[in-house]
């Protein structure tokens, strides 16, 4: 190959690399000695089951401070519009329906991230 | 390499727990400095290539119940070294700063362990620049006339596709220097 042949003329093959004295000579020998044991227990089990059960500790905090802080939110809202800071005087009465009481109790459960089947087999009891 | 090693009988003693060590020792002693080079040319300083050399065979005894001797014991080191090697360059890629002009050239002409001139300061340049697999494969066939059969055993890729690397990888040297002078 011609190219190579301009590369072999300019540098040779010769690697301008060199080592510490007794570089290999001392190599072996210290590497044997920091070599761990072969029969030394590795454990692995105990930090893989500490790891998975934070994960789980984790996600189940997670969902339960959203869900804590959605009803928490929902409830001062709903209190608040219950108890004005400044009363108004109006000329009609507002009805809440039980329709309406309905629908503020989805939006509830929805930040809660409660779904419906989940009170209905809390409330029957069954699983 | 010392290749009076019967390979065939290292490995078995690999495997027999009662000669294990005496055995890795062996081997450690055999393939030390073939695979140091290897890292050598990838990291091109000694002290991470002798961090690297130790990590190598630290993985290879901690590994060593999973060869089987299905491949050479040389391939198999050659390619946990490449691999740590491969993995500290990519982690250090700050380290050479290669949209700098001769950063490669100004550690080595400053480096101890590096007895070349500027010249081969500067081919060490050219070669970290070319593109990872370019790189291995000139450094394992034009430094060590490894044959490609081996090469391709190592790095996992068809002798003709090494050749067309190594080809590729040879006029981009070339074409370098020819332009440089």
């Amino acid at each position: 190959m011609r190219e190579e042949d301009i590369i072999r003329r300019k540098f040779g093959k010769k690697e301008p690399f060199t080592v510490p004295e007794n570089y290999f000579a001392d190599f072996a020998e210290r590497l044997m000695n920091e070599l761990p044991e072969k029969n030394a227990p590795v454990v692995h089990t105990p930090a893989a089951k500490v790891r998975h059960l934070r994960y789980w500790l984790a996600t189940a905090a997670v969902v339960c401070s959203v869900a804590m802080t959605g009803a928490w939110i929902y409830l001062k809202q709903a209190s608040a519009s219950k108890n004005p800071v400044a009363s108004v005087s109006v000329d009609h009465e507002i009805h809440v329906s039980s329709e309406t009481e309905s629908l503020y109790m989805e939006d509830m459960l929805e930040y809660a991230l409660v779904d419906n089947s989940e009170i209905a087999m809390y409330l029957t009891g069954s699983n | 390499m010392n290749m009076t090693i019967n390979e065939e009988e290292l490995v078995r003693q690999l495997q027999d727990k009662s000669v294990q060590r005496a055995a890795f020792a062996r081997m450690v002693s055999v393939y030390s400095e073939p695979i140091y080079w290897q890292i050598r040319r990838i990291v091109l300083s000694h002290d991470d290539a002798n961090d690297l050399l130790q990590n190598t065979f630290i993985k290879a005894w901690t590994n060593l119940e999973s060869f089987r001797g299905d491949s050479k014991i040389s391939t198999w080191l050659y390619r946990i070294a490449i691999n740590e090697a491969l993995n500290f360059v990519q982690k250090q890629k700050n380290h050479f700063s290669l949209d700098e002009d001769s950063s490669v050239v100004d550690f080595l002409m400053s480096d101890d362990f590096f007895d070349g001139d500027e010249l081969q300061a500067q081919l060490q340049e050219v070669i970290a620049r070319l593109p990872e697999k370019q790189r291995l494969v000139f450094q394992m066939k034009y430094f060590q006339d490894m044959k490609y059969e081996e090469i391709s055993e190592i790095l996992g890729t068809t002798v003709g596709a090494l050749k067309a690397t190594y080809h590729h990888a040879v006029k981009k040297i070339a074409d370098f220097f020819q332009e440089e002078d």
